[in-house]
Parts: structure tokens; C-alpha cells; sequence
């Protein structure tokens, strides 16, 4: 997948800011930066949920509609049942499987209505739905926050195992240890733009500079 | 995937009845013959009977477009998301289509399909949204979010009550004056979260008299001036002015204790229909506000001392 000259602006507010970025199949890649750096944007804009300028293109066939999306608050909707909510993913694509029971990874309550699951396990479920649609690229927004560390677990090895299925992957997250584990690469959000790439031998020099931005001393001198 | 999740959406709406303790045809039934009453009853009062009806459906179906509901849909499939809007504006655009043909409103009825096309590739976006300086910001609750929200109704009642003085239409005019009550029941219409009661920190009974006063003193602000005018173009019905201001309040009082009598259930069938009776017969109310007011105690008890 290329991206060439995307930009991003929400009325007078530019949102993203001329990214070019270049990512391939069978890789994972992360996507760092700060609340509010664009990193939601920038996947909203890669899924096209939302205009913009610039061109995104890719070698995969039909790509706009081979994109799966795990968003960081999943939508849900009222008086469905887990069950249902993935067999409404599942149909989405022609060729997905049926078996949904089958595909339980999470051990979710599949016949209770979703207005009924916590947090943690509506994130589950949505990533399952996501694996049912079998895209050939993902994006996992914080596919971590709320879930438990079991889970956790089982979200880096199915990670790490559509990898090995030469899917394309991109995640942005605010865990640096779960990221230095499963990326390739990972892009550094800035002013909303991308401020700087680092392969895997440097992931330390990345750790380093996030950290440096905490000035521990204002930390110790607060008042709380 | 289209067809299921229309299926869906009808499954979603019989459960939603079966919660409310009614049966899903009997519903159908219900709705069914609720609106041709409200059609006739809207046609027989007033000659704008078809600009109305086509509002009060465009009102209901841009609720359709919403944003995330969108992007959700989006999400599931990018080659059929517009379909899937499209027919789901299409279904909802049937009722009020029929009868816009049936009574002889061609050229509103093609209008109306028009728009309703148009409002299935239109998503409605919070960034929209603005908030206004208002006299509401005290209380912060359920009377601020639903005129922010039922906006555009009260609109529709401040034009219908201009129209009323343009065709010197008394019937049109308290039609108005009742929809703006309607408004303010509508607002009380949901349960918001348990936090927004526990917050008052006070007693039942004082956080009753809060909600009742909030309710009624705001009203009669937002509805004021259709008061007013329809008091000045027709002073000759001036009781029944006073009697359709008396009712509205009675309602909205109504309407505020059956909602926190079921608190923090929604309220079912059996409330329903009093709202409704009382809505057609508001001396009703009198034995319908003491009734629920006294099942207040044990509902909000868990939230209020």
C-alpha cells in the first residue's frame, strides 16, 4: 500500500499534514504519537470512512474492500446478540466463513445481547468480526486498551499469525513493549506528520525519545 | 448481508416490543392504525396536513444517518454501505409516501421520495452540532440535551403557528401549541443514566419538584410566544388557550412520573398507554400523576434519600 501527499483538515484544523508512507503485505507496522497526533485519522483515511487529499493506492485487488477495521470503541447495536453481530460481519464478504461458534477465540457469551458485554469483551468480539470478514489488511486501533492480559496474549499471537498469512498489519497503540514485540517498522506521529521511521534495530532510539519526553521532575514537584 | 441486516433490524424492533410487554403484531397493529388516526385526524385540522406529514418523516428518517451507524456500515462492507442506507430509507419512507399518493399530493410525494434518497448518501455528523447560550444551563439535563436534540420540531410548531395567523386558522394554531407540549413530554421521553439522578444529592420529593419545576417553566418560555400570538389573533378562544396550556403541563407532569416510577427500566405497555389516554383525556391525569407519583419512592429510593 502507497500513500502519497495525504492530508486531512477538519474545517480551518489540519488534522494530517502530507504523509507518504509505504507499507507491504506480510508485515506489521506501528503507528506511534499522542493523543489527538491524527493516528485515528490517518486510519479512518486509509479505510476511506472519510475524504481527503492525496492518493492511497495498493496492489491488493479491490482493496477499499479488503480493509478490516477494528476501531478503538467499537458501535454496537441494541438488542443483537453477540452471535449475530458476527454473523452480519461474517456475510459481509462472500467467501467468509460460517462457523461462527467454531471461530470463538475469546470464549465470548455469543448468545447474550452485546449491550451486555463489557468493554474488554466488545473489543474481542469486534476483533473477532474483524477476522471473520479475512482481510487482507488490518488495522488495529488500540486493539489492547480494556482487554484482558490473557486476551492480550491471544491478540499478539493471532497477530503474529496473520503475519505468517503475508497480511498487511497496522496498529497503533500506547503500549511500546507489545509493539517492539510484533512490528516490522513503526511511524512516529508528530505535528501531524510523520516525524521519523524506525526499523526494528532501532525500536531502543524510539523508547528513548518517547521518554525523553517526560520531564519527571514536574511529575515529583505536582501538588496532587 | 443486505437482506440480513434488515432482518436484523426488524428482530431488533420485535424484541424492543416484546421488552415493552407487547406482542410483535399486535404492535405492528397498533402502530399501524396510531398512524392512520394521526393522518386523518392531522389532514381533517389543517390544510398543510401534507408539508407536516412529510417533515415529521424526514425528521424520523435523517435519524437514520447517523455518523458512526455509517462508518459501522462502512466497516462491514464499502461495496454495499449505500444500499444498505438506501433501502433503509426507502422502507421508512413508505408509510408517509402511501399516503401522500393515496390523498392526491403528487408532487410532495415525489419530493419527499427525493429527499429521502438524498438523506441515505447524507450522514449526520456531531460536528455539526453546536451548542447555544440558553437560559436551560442550570440543571443541565434531560430539558437542555432534548431541545438540543427535538430542535427542529419546535421549529416546525413556530411555523405551523405562523401559518395559523397567515390563514387565520385557530385549529392550526392550538395544533402548534400542542406539538410544542408534545416536544417537552418527548424530551422527559428516555431514561438517562443513574449518575444524572445521584448527582442531586437531595430528596425525592425536592428532586421531583426540581424535574416538575424545570419542566414547566421552560416550556411555557420556548412556547411563549405562540401563546401570546394565538391570545392576541384570537382572543375569542381564550379558554381554550388556558385549557391547552392546563393539559400540556398536566402531561409533561405525567409524562415525568411514569418515567421515573419505572426508573431505571424503560417504561412498558401498561405506561404507554397512559400516556397516551391521558394525552386524549388529560383530566385523566389527575388520577394518573398520583397513581405513578406514589411509586416514585421506590424506584429512585436506591439513587435518593
Amino acid at each position: 500500500m502507497t500513500i502519497k501527499n495525504l492530508s486531512k483538515t477538519y474545517g480551518s484544523k489540519t488534522v494530517l499534514d502530507n504523509i507518504n508512507l509505504a507499507f507491504k503485505s506480510g508485515k506489521v507496522y506501528g503507528i506511534v504519537g499522542a493523543n489527538g497526533a491524527g493516528k485515528t485519522t490517518l486510519f479512518k483515511c486509509i479505510s476511506h470512512l472519510t475524504d481527503y487529499l492525496g492518493t492511497i493506492d495498493s496492489e491488493v485487488e479491490d482493496f477499499r474492500n479488503q480493509i478490516g477495521y477494528l476501531v478503538t470503541s467499537p458501535y454496537t447495536l441494541d438488542r443483537i446478540s453477540g452471535k449475530e453481530y458476527l454473523q452480519l460481519f461474517a456475510l459481509s464478504r462472500e467467501d467468509s466463513s460460517k462457523q461462527i461458534q467454531e471461530s470463538n477465540l475469546f470464549n465470548l457469551p455469543l448468545d447474550q445481547y452485546i449491550s451486555t458485554y463489557s468493554t474488554g469483551m466488545l473489543k474481542k468480539l469486534a476483533l473477532q468480526a474483524v477476522l471473520l470478514q479475512k482481510n487482507e489488511i488490518i488495522i488495529l486501533d488500540e486493539p489492547f486498551n480494556g482487554v484482558d492480559i490473557q486476551s492480550n496474549m491471544v491478540i499478539i499471537e493471532i497477530i503474529k499469525t496473520l503475519k505468517e498469512k503475508g497480511k498487511l498489519i497496522l496498529i497503533a497503540s500506547h503500549i511500546f513493549e507489545t509493539l517492539d514485540k510484533l512490528c516490522d517498522k513503526i511511524y512516529l506521529l508528530e505535528n501531524h506528520r510523520i516525524a521519523n521511521s524506525f526499523e526494528k534495530a532501532e525500536f531502543s532510539i524510539l523508547e528513548k525519545k518517547l521518554y525523553s519526553y517526560i520531564v519527571k521532575e514536574d511529575i515529583k514537584a505536582y501538588d496532587f | 448481508m443486505i437482506s440480513y441486516y434488515l432482518k436484523l433490524q426488524k428482530t431488533r424492533i420485535e424484541r424492543w416490543c416484546i421488552e415493552i410487554g407487547l406482542h410483535p403484531i399486535l404492535s405492528y397493529f397498533v402502530v399501524i392504525v396510531g398512524f392512520f388516526a394521526f393522518v386523518e385526524l392531522l389532514y381533517y385540522k389543517t390544510d398543510h396536513a401534507p408539508l407536516i406529514l412529510s417533515f415529521l418523516s424526514l425528521y424520523f428518517i435523517q435519524g437514520l444517518s447517523d455518523n458512526d451507524k455509517t462508518e459501522f456500515l462502512q466497516r462491514l462492507s464499502q461495496n454495499n454501505y449505500r444500499q444498505i442506507r438506501l433501502a433503509e430509507n426507502m422502507i421508512a419512507c413508505v408509510p408517509a409516501s402511501i399516503i401522500l399518493f393515496v390523498k392526491g399530493n403528487i408532487l410532495i410525494g415525489l419530493v419527499h421520495i427525493v429527499l429521502c434518497i438524498l438523506l441515505s448518501q447524507w450522514r449526520r455528523k456531531s460536528s455539526l452540532s453546536r451548542t447555544y447560550q440558553n437560559w436551560f444551563s442550570k440543571y443541565p439535563f434531560e430539558f437542555t440535551s432534548g431541545i438540543r436534540l427535538l430542535f427542529p420540531i419546535s421549529l416546525l410548531a413556530y411555523f405551523l403557528c405562523f401559518m395559523s395567523i397567515e390563514n387565520l386558522n385557530f385549529n392550526l394554531g392550538a395544533f402548534a401549541l400542542g406539538l410544542g407540549f408534545v416536544v417537552s413530554m418527548w424530551i422527559y421521553a428516555y431514561q438517562k443514566a443513574q449518575y444524572f439522578i445521584w448527582l442531586f444529592n437531595c430528596s425525592i420529593q425536592e428532586f421531583i419538584k426540581r424535574k416538575f419545576k424545570t419542566a414547566v417553566y421552560y416550556s411555557l418560555i420556548i412556547y411563549s410566544l405562540i401563546i401570546i400570538v394565538l391570545a392576541i389573533y384570537f382572543p375569542h378562544q381564550w379558554l381554550v388557550i388556558l385549557l391547552m396550556i392546563i393539559a400540556g403541563i398536566l402531561n409533561i407532569l405525567n409524562m415525568i412520573v411514569i418515567k421515573y416510577a419505572a426508573y431505571p427500566r424503560e417504561y412498558g405497555l401498561i405506561q404507554t398507554l397512559s400516556i397516551i389516554f391521558c394525552v386524549l383525556m388529560p383530566p385523566l391525569t389527575i388520577i394518573s400523576i398520583p397513581y405513578y407519583y406514589n411509586k416514585l419512592s421506590l424506584s429512585l429510593k436506591a439513587y435518593l434519600s
